[in-house]
């Protein structure tokens, strides 16, 4: 288990180098200095962009000056407003962006475990028929649409949540909802389709020929086995939550981090699209080592391999 | 001695597909007697898997139970409750699968798996449950059984676990043990040393065993009656002896052809059955068999043959033993099965 | 067994051998692409789907060469202008529309746009506007919304001191108030008849562009990136799975801790990112996508190859001394390509749907042109006004995914050798 983990956060370590040597080389092939665009910055931000990143140098001299800054925990300065850095932005934003985050993944997982559950155990059934019509669409509808679509009903028409920003807790109704219905209808689907395959499994009629009940039967020996597929499709899942925030946010005007990395990708603002593109990258990167950490203590046969 | 501990009576079930009805058991009916080991013998497909699983109410959709009797202790298990037979399962009458590789809880270690069934039926505590399932580890000849109850199936051998399956079939002591192929899937000298656990288990602690099996020389080694099965019915049924040494089944006799004997001396070749067995979705209106049978007559399509007696416990269902049949020279000369080839 | 001893004599003769051999079942020997093409044909929904999409495609080729409109023409006087109109009757040859930013514009009695009616007065003061419709004012009031807005607005005030106005409700009220008043000749006009747009049949956009028209365009846009990046894909996956699964060995070991390294990475941020460098538009969201999404086909691929690698028939040519290419070609990529099919036709609407997402974050085709993605975020800022706007794109991508993963499901039951019976 020991020999797992370290080989799993080496291979992270590898990821992340990977990642950050990859957005550099396309950041640096940009067309033209981010200076030399018709968008106007002052002096001042010119001046401290410059030292930071010290345009001026060769290739590999800022190479090797922008892993160290990032390595300190440094991801970075807008070069179109002054004072805004990357670091600020996790400070103020990212804590809405990981408010709708966690709020969508606690009910992708449970909600998508027991809908799926369901549906298997009452397969063919009208229920199992509703459920698996519902997970169909919700694969089918982008968040945007269903975003828009849910502001438009339940706020105009209805009135019944607020229709922008991040106050109260009514406010993350929507965002999660639309954030959470791709995900949650695939893990619907998923933990329907492997807990079918599970329920056939020679180990199942062992199970039942011990005269244990049929509760027992389902909840411990066919859930745990059925939820393997179900972890392995949590790290997707985080990066589907995270690309999903750009235009949830957007829609619902939250000031999370997503809403701000997409008016940067908007002002072609380079260096806090490269600074939050590292950022979320080993924020999923090591969300899934932490995943696959977890997936040791359910699957015992991992150890080994 | 010969109290009946589990008698079978016309038993039919059958898999309602969306292709129509398999009728997977058209009717069958034995018995197993108290510390008795049984044979059930059959190529894939006759239904003898079936019937172990319908004794055990274990039959999962389609499949079901459409007519007959299953008697335990005088009991019938076809209408008892859910919750009764869930005492019965694992407790009274224990299951032993084919394949040990796939019938073991992978994210379960070996010792919860035990435990779990002894907890299940027995008023006792989870440190005495864990010494019991110890204890049955040891019985069935796992080395170390303290650390190994720790371990997941993934980390026995085929052999191991599939001793590790017979302890959990046997730690509450049943009255009936049903092993479904328990060897296929192991290594020769792995199938021999199961066998003798089962044979030793049997004649040790008395338990009455049902084998089943569709290989003759498995049943030969452990037990003491042979029933063999053809396209969901009974073909003949009778002592080991006579199944052997006196078999009056076509198919029986042609089982007896397609096995090898190492002790042979003389130069033998192994026979096989021509064909493929019957569809059951349309089962045949005569004899299952006679579309493999060498010595096949109109009748045999026309019409299903009863069963003829032999002997006391000795019976077969074909129209070669009617008085009114004709002699046919060939089928007398396999009369003596196995000596006579 | 009641007639047992009464057995006709001919019963006991040996059977015929053709009879026996009647009892033995046929089953048509299909080859694997006819046996799963019989299957998808039995399955409705696939085959509804099959035609849906083939639908989708053949009307994205045509509506753009034969209808009215092209999708850049514009019209800044019918902009904003819905499917279904609500029409006051003035005279009996003048009708009249009134957008919801107080534009009148005439129309005729069964829904033919005619364009602006001649504005005499535009009052902002007293929120009026006064058109001259056949030689006598017509007059739109506006200022029953605004007043109401200017109550909203010190409503909102005082509710920042007093949590008990319940400010939520009160927006409701105001989003659902009647907004304005008509008057023609001094008289109060209220709508006479509710008529289907014929001019732009699905609407009208913002700068007056036919939606209609605008759909099928970027219906060419979204399924020619969806066909290219998915078939883009199919070749780099094919090639790098099959090249790792032949190989086996190191070879394998490598190129798949490399496929490893790349799946962790979140995708999106990087076909974002490619994106932005190479300057928004068809091209760069193709290649950046392409170059992105093969990993799950690769390893799909390399699965297969792996598996089938060690199999006798593979064995047997090798052993007659068949090259490299030829195995590869003529025994390995058929029989991958049940899997592959599946997983290519799931990768098309996954494409599709990534495309209308950059487009929505601002980095899809530059305008005129109009993919599903852009036409929504453009649609985005009149949401509450011009619904509409959003809804028929969005229809358009919710239908065509649909389509193109219940077919999948279909394909993937179809192909599905465990399945096969």
């Amino acid at each position: 288990m020991g020999r797992y983990i370290v080989k799993r956060v080496i291979s992270a370590v590898i990821t992340i180098w990977f990642i950050m040597t990859l957005t550099f080389i396309l950041m640096n092939n940009l067309p033209g200095d981010p200076f030399t665009s018709e968008r106007q910055q002052s002096e001042e931000i010119k001046a401290a962009v410059y030292a930071k990143y010290g345009l001026d140098d060769p290739a590999h001299i800022r190479y090797f000056k922008y892993l160290r800054n990032y390595a300190k925990g440094d991801f970075g300065v807008s070069f179109q407003e002054l004072g805004m850095t990357v670091n600020h932005l996790i400070k103020v934003a990212f804590p809405y962006s990981m408010k709708i985050g966690i709020a969508a993944s606690i009910l992708i997982i449970v909600l998508g475990v027991i809908l799926g559950v369901l549906s298997a155990l009452k397969q063919n059934k009208p229920t199992d028929r509703i459920v698996m019509i519902l997970c169909t669409l919700g694969v089918t509808i982008p968040s945007f649409v269903l975003a828009t679509g849910f502001l438009y009903f339940f706020s105009r028409k209805l009135g019944w949540v607020p229709s922008y920003g991040a106050g109260t807790w009514k406010h993350y109704i929507g965002p999660v909802i639309a954030i959470s219905a791709f995900s949650l209808a695939f893990v619907a689907r998923l933990s329907r389709t492997s807990l079918i395959e599970v329920l056939q499994q020679d180990y199942i009629r062992t199970a039942r020929a011990k005269g244990l009940s049929e509760r027992t039967v389902i909840l411990k020996h066919a859930l745990k086995n059925s939820l393997i597929p179900v972890v392995t499709y949590i790290g997707p899942m985080i990066a589907g939550i995270v690309t999903g925030s750009f235009v949830i946010e957007k829609v619902f005007a939250i000031p999370g981090m997503g809403d701000f990395f997409v008016s940067s990708i908007q002002n072609r603002d380079y260096t806090m699209i490269m600074g939050i593109t590292v950022f979320y990258s080993i924020f999923v990167v090591i969300a899934i080592l932490l995943v696959d950490i977890i997936y040791v203590f359910i699957d015992p046969r991992i150890k080994y391999d | 001695m010969t109290q009946k501990l589990l008698e079978v009576k016309n038993l039919r079930t059958s898999f309602f597909t969306h292709l129509g009805e398999v009728k997977a058991i058209r009717g069958i009916s034995f018995h197993v007697n108290e510390g008795e080991a049984i044979g059930i013998v059959g190529e894939s497909g006759s239904g003898k898997s079936v019937s172990s699983l319908s004794v055990m109410r274990l039959l999962q959709f389609p499949g079901k139970i459409v007519g007959g009797e299953v008697l335990f202790k005088g009991e019938n298990l076809v209408n008892k409750p859910k919750k009764e037979m869930m005492k019965i399962r694992g407790n009274e009458i224990a299951m032993i699968f084919q394949d040990p590789m796939t019938s073991l809880n992978p994210v379960f270690t070996v010792g919860n798996q035990i435990m779990e069934v002894i907890l299940k039926h027995q008023k006792i505590t989870k440190t005495e449950a864990k010494e019991k399932a110890i204890e049955m580890l040891k019985l069935v000849g796992i080395p170390s059984p303290e650390k190994r109850i720790k371990n997941y199936p993934h980390e026995f051998s085929g052999g191991m676990r599939q001793r590790a399956m017979v302890a959990i079939a046997l730690s509450c002591e049943p009255d009936l043990l049903i092993a479904d192929e328990p060897t296929t899937a192991l290594d020769v000298t792995i199938q021999a040393q199961i066998l003798d656990l089962i044979k030793g288990l049997n004649t040790k602690l008395g338990t009455s065993t049902i084998l089943i099996t569709h290989d003759l020389g498995v049943v030969a080694d452990v037990c003491s009656r042979i029933v063999v099965m053809y396209g969901g019915l009974i073909m003949e049924e009778g002592t080991k002896r006579e199944i052997f040494y006196e078999p009056r089944h076509p198919y029986t006799m042609g089982l007896l052809k397609s096995i090898p004997k190492v002790a042979s001396d003389t130069k033998t070749r192994l026979v096989p059955i021509v064909g493929t067995p019957p569809d059951l979705l349309k089962p045949p209106t005569g004899c299952p068999f006679f579309a493999r049978c060498d010595y096949a007559m109109n009748i045999c399509r026309e019409k299903q043959p009863p069963y003829f007696t032999i002997n006391e416990g000795h019976r077969a269902m074909c129209w070669l033993l009617h008085d009114e049949a004709p002699k046919n020279e060939l089928y007398d000369s396999q009369k003596g099965g196995v000596r006579s080839v | 067994m009641d007639n047992l001893n009464n057995i006709d004599p001919q019963m006991w003769n040996k059977i015929d051998k053709s009879k026996k051999d009647a009892e033995k079942v046929e089953r048509p020997n299909l080859t694997y692409w006819q046996d799963a093409w019989r299957r998808i044909k039995q399955n409705k929904v696939a085959m509804v789907s099959l035609v849906v999409i083939v639908l989708v495609i053949l009307s994205a080729i045509i509506m753009p060469m034969v209808w009215k409109f092209k999708y850049s023409d514009q019209n800044l006087e019918l902009a904003n202008i819905p499917r279904k109109l609500e029409i006051y009757k003035l005279t009996e040859q003048d009708y009249i529309y009134i957008t919801k930013d107080y534009k009148a514009i005439k129309v005729t009695s069964d829904g033919n746009l005619l364009g602006m009616a001649d504005v005499i007065n535009n009052d902002m003061t007293n929120r009026k506007r006064v058109y001259d419709v056949a030689g006598k004012e017509f007059v739109i009031d506006y200022s029953l919304y605004f007043n109401a807005k200017v109550e909203f607005n010190n409503l909102s005030k005082k509710a920042k001191k007093d949590p008990t106005i319940d400010l939520l409700a009160a927006e409701h009220e105001l989003n659902n108030a009647k907004k304005y008043e008509v008057f023609y000749d001094g008289q109060l006009v209220e709508v006479s008849d509710k008529v289907s747009n014929k001019t732009y049949i699905l609407g009208s956009d913002s700068l007056g562009r036919d939606l209609f028209i605008r759909i099928f365009d970027g219906a060419r846009i979204s399924l020619t990136i969806g066909f290219v990046a998915a078939f883009i894909n199919f070749v780099i996956g094919i090639l790098y799975g099959g090249i790792s699964g032949y190989f086996g060995g190191r070879v394998d070991n490598i190129m798949m801790r490399i496929v490893d390294v790349i799946s962790t990475i979140p995708m999106m941020l990087y076909v974002i990112l490619l994106t932005v460098v190479f300057e928004p538009g068809m091209k760069s969201i193709i290649i950046a996508m392409s170059i992105t999404y093969w990993v799950r086909m690769a390893r799909i691929v390399r699965g297969q190859v792996l598996s089938l690698r060690e199999q006798e028939f593979v064995l047997a040519a090798q052993t007659l001394g068949a090259s490299t290419k030829r195995i590869l070609l003529r025994h390995i990529i058929p029989n991958v390509m049940g899997p592959v099919m599946v997983a290519l036709n799931m990768q098309i609407p996954a494409a599709i749907f990534n495309e209308a997402f950059l487009s929505f974050i601002g980095l899809g085709v530059s305008a005129p042109r109009a993919s599903w993605g852009s036409l929504c975020n453009d649609a985005l800022q009149g949401l509450y006004t011009y619904p509409y706007q959003l809804f028929y794109p969005a229809l358009a991508i919710s239908i065509t995914i649909l389509a193109f993963n219940l077919f999948g499901d279909g394909l993937r039951d179809a192909l599905d050798p465990r399945l096969r019976k």
